[in-house]
């Protein structure tokens, strides 16, 4: 029993010395070693230097009793080498035993810093993660109220433009009725030119502003149609010429083709364009001229419109096209948004344009369009109107009292007795018992569409002539419009030279 | 010879307290991070206006509750300082806990509040609300291991304390 005992005994210390390979020392007064057993070395102790054991024992027994034995366990001395301490006080003299617990601190520090680790990147991804979805919550947010600005922004500028129209068709049809009764006083002359000119600016006004809401909802795709260049050229200048003339300005507008085939282009894009940049040169010019040509060679189209206005000061001619820029502030060409939509449609047209002014000189703008067979859907060619008038009478169907008494008055003006109507089912009783020569036909009528009456007059047979006319000027109305069957699609605001032109060719002596 | 007093380092894991250490005796920083094993003790000599007094620095593994090991190690001590990270909102309530738990061993003793990673307070999820309450109740210190904000600050102000007591 002893024996086996002092035998198991033997055996355990020497397996223990083996693992541990203690360091013991011998010292005085925790300051001076004056024996040592085991191997220094192990323990980064080299020339006998126990300085820092004996300074990291001292800190140890700081707080605790040295008269009693002490372990510290798993003690980090340096370069991440782990020791167990234990404190042996004794007389005369105490010893320090230094054990090696590398073997438990290595497999620990892997373990425990493989588990902070991943701890710590479980802290991060959740944080982060609750970062992006308060950040995606907030942009959410932000974007839904942009949005709410936005479509609020569309409608408030689709209503305005829209709204514009129809007064603005009132009042310069009525100022065009009443040129012949005012000619001969030249005060009431100048007083009316000066209504007409506004009204062109408004109108410009009217048109931009609708291009802009039509073209927030994506940009609509070119039509483009043979269309005759000098029609174009007659176009602008019947309505710039008031505006000109009213300022004493010289207009001259200037066509030329050198080929025989008509060119083909999206013509009511041509004519935005055209508008815009000769209205903005007459506005800005205050004396001298403003000259117009328009060139076609057979592969591209040439706008050219010159002026000797107070032109643009070189600092502002890279920001000319931009929406609003704040160079008429500056006593420049080019506020507003006349020149950012021309600069849209030319690109879009896959043109260029080139700027050269001069302060005090004038201004030139040119634009080259290729006519590009990409930019061509099927060309609708115009249908010409058909003169199938079979009487006199002419029906006009509107239910803005307004716009509809200003035709009637016009209509009357060229020997016509019109009739008026605010009903469709009481328009399609009266043509179906007396068909009219002409039917003219507002689009947004209250109850319903007038492109929906109109379909519904064809399908019954009425074979006159009808022409439909809307606020909405844009390719898709016109297509409608053509589509159900109407012979002639006018754009509010009226613009009475080419309205009465469409009479004529409508109604038999007019 | 000055005297020499005992304090130890408590807190969650990787909240800064190795590095706060480093700081504070050897003016260095790294931001990699080490898992501290078991214990490691420092020490350095602080000067107060009325005398100096030896730190004895005991940097423990940081853990969320007191184990076995640690509670030997903090035996004896003369102060504790409860490191905070800044940015972990759970690693303040850990020092709340652990400071409770060694109550339980040590007397009353000192105790400083440290809420480190002040240079990222940017990301900071502890409130100024809450950094004011615990000011009222125990010294507190916005410190940065990294650029060494506030360190000095509160290691001194443990010192004085620590060497007020009888
Ligand atoms: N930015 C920044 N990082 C710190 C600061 N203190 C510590 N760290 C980093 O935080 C991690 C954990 O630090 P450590 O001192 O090992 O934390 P311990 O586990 O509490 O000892 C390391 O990557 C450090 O570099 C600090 O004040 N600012
Ligand atoms: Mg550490």
């Amino acid at each position: 029993m002893t024996k086996a005992a002092s035998v198991v005994q033997g055996a355990l210390t020497r397996f223990l010395m083996e693992r541990s390979k203690p360091l013991i020392l011998t010292v005085f007064r925790q300051r001076q070693v004056l024996s040592v057993e085991g191997d220094p070395a192990l323990y980064g102790i080299r020339n006998g230097d126990f300085g820092s054991v004996l300074e990291l024992v001292r800190n140890l027994l700081v707080g605790v009793d040295a008269e009693r034995l002490t372990v510290w366990p798993l003690v980090d001395i340096g370069n991440r080498r782990h020791t167990s301490i234990l404190w042996v006080p004794d007389k005369p003299n105490d010893h320090i035993i230094v054990t090696d617990a590398e073997m438990c601190g290595e497999e620990l520090t892997e373990r425990q810093q493989a588990a902070n680790e991943l701890a710590l990147a479980n802290v991060e991804k959740s944080k982060t993660i609750r970062e992006l979805k308060a950040v995606r919550d907030e942009l959410q947010a932000k974007s839904a109220a942009l949005n709410e600005i936005h479509k609020f922004q569309r409608r408030l500028i689709d209503t305005l433009s829209h709204d514009l129209r129809t007064p603005l068709t009132s009042i310069s049809g009525y100022a065009a009725l009443l040129e012949p009764h005012l000619a001969e006083n030249p005060v009431t002359m100048r007083a009316l030119s000066a209504i007409q000119r506004n009204a062109t600016y408004l109108k410009n006004l009217a048109e931009n502003l609708l291009h802009l809401a039509a073209a927030d909802n994506g940009s609509a795709p070119l039509l483009a149609h043979p269309f005759a260049l000098e029609q174009l050229a007659e176009d602008v200048e019947s309505i710039i010429r008031p505006m000109a003339d009213g300022k004493r300005l010289r207009l001259n507008v200037d066509w030329q083709s050198t080929v025989q085939k008509m060119p083909v282009f999206d013509d009511l894009r041509l004519r935005q364009i055209l508008l815009n940049l000769v209205s903005n040169a007459v506005r800005y010019t205050r004396e001298g001229k403003v000259d117009v040509e328009l060139r076609y060679d057979g592969d591209q189209l040439t706008l050219r419109v010159t002026d000797t206005g107070i032109g643009i000061a070189s600092e502002y001619q890279d920001t000319i096209f931009e929406p609003l820029n704040r160079g008429a502030q500056q006593g420049c060409e080019g506020a507003g948004l006349g020149l950012s939509i021309v600069k849209q449609l030319v690109e879009q047209m896959g043109g260029t344009i080139a700027l050269q002014s001069a302060v005090g000189v004038g201004t030139r703008i040119q634009i080259v369009l290729p006519e590009r067979a990409a930019a061509l859907e099927p060309a609708a060619a115009r249908a010409e109107p058909s003169l199938r008038v079979q009487s006199e009478r002419v029906i006009i169907v509107d239910d803005d009292p307004d716009v509809a008494e200003m035709l009637v008055w016009s209509l009357h003006e060229i020997g016509y007795m019109p009739q008026l109507i605010h009903d469709p089912s009481v328009l399609l009783a009266r043509v179906a018992a007396q068909p009219p020569g002409l039917i003219i036909i507002d689009v947004d009528l209250g109850v319903r569409s007038g492109l929906a009456v109109t379909q519904e007059l064809r399908l019954r047979g009425y074979t006159g002539s009808i022409i439909v006319f809307s606020g909405a000027n844009n390719t898709n109305t016109r297509q409608a419009a053509k589509a159900a069957g109407a012979d002639a699609f006018l754009a509010k605001p009226l613009d009475m030279p080419k309205f009465l032109a469409w009479m004529k060719r409508l109604l038999p002596g007019a | 010879m000055s005297e020499a007093r005992k304090i130890c380092l408590l807190g969650d894991f990787a909240v800064g307290k190795s590095s706060l250490v480093a700081r504070f005796v050897r003016n260095t920083f790294s931001d990699k991070y080490l898992t501290t094993v078991g214990v490691k003790v420092d020490s350095k000599e602080v000067r107060l206006t009325d005398r100096a007094v030896k730190l004895v620095v005991w940097d423990l593994a940081g853990k969320a509750e007191l184990d076995s090991l640690n509670k030997t190690y903090i035996r004896g001590a003369h102060g504790l300082m409860l490191v905070v990270d800044g940015t972990r909102e759970a690693s303040l309530r850990a020092a709340l806990y652990l400071w409770m738990q060694s109550q339980k061993q040590l007397a009353q003793v000192p105790v400083v509040l440290m809420i480190n990673k002040l240079d990222m307070i940017d990301r900071w999820e502890v409130s100024s609300a809450d950094i004011a309450r615990l000011s009222e109740s125990v010294p507190t210190f916005r410190t940065s291991a990294l650029s060494g904000e506030g360190v000095e600050a509160a290691f001194t102000t443990l010192a004085q304390r620590v060497t007020e007591r009888p």
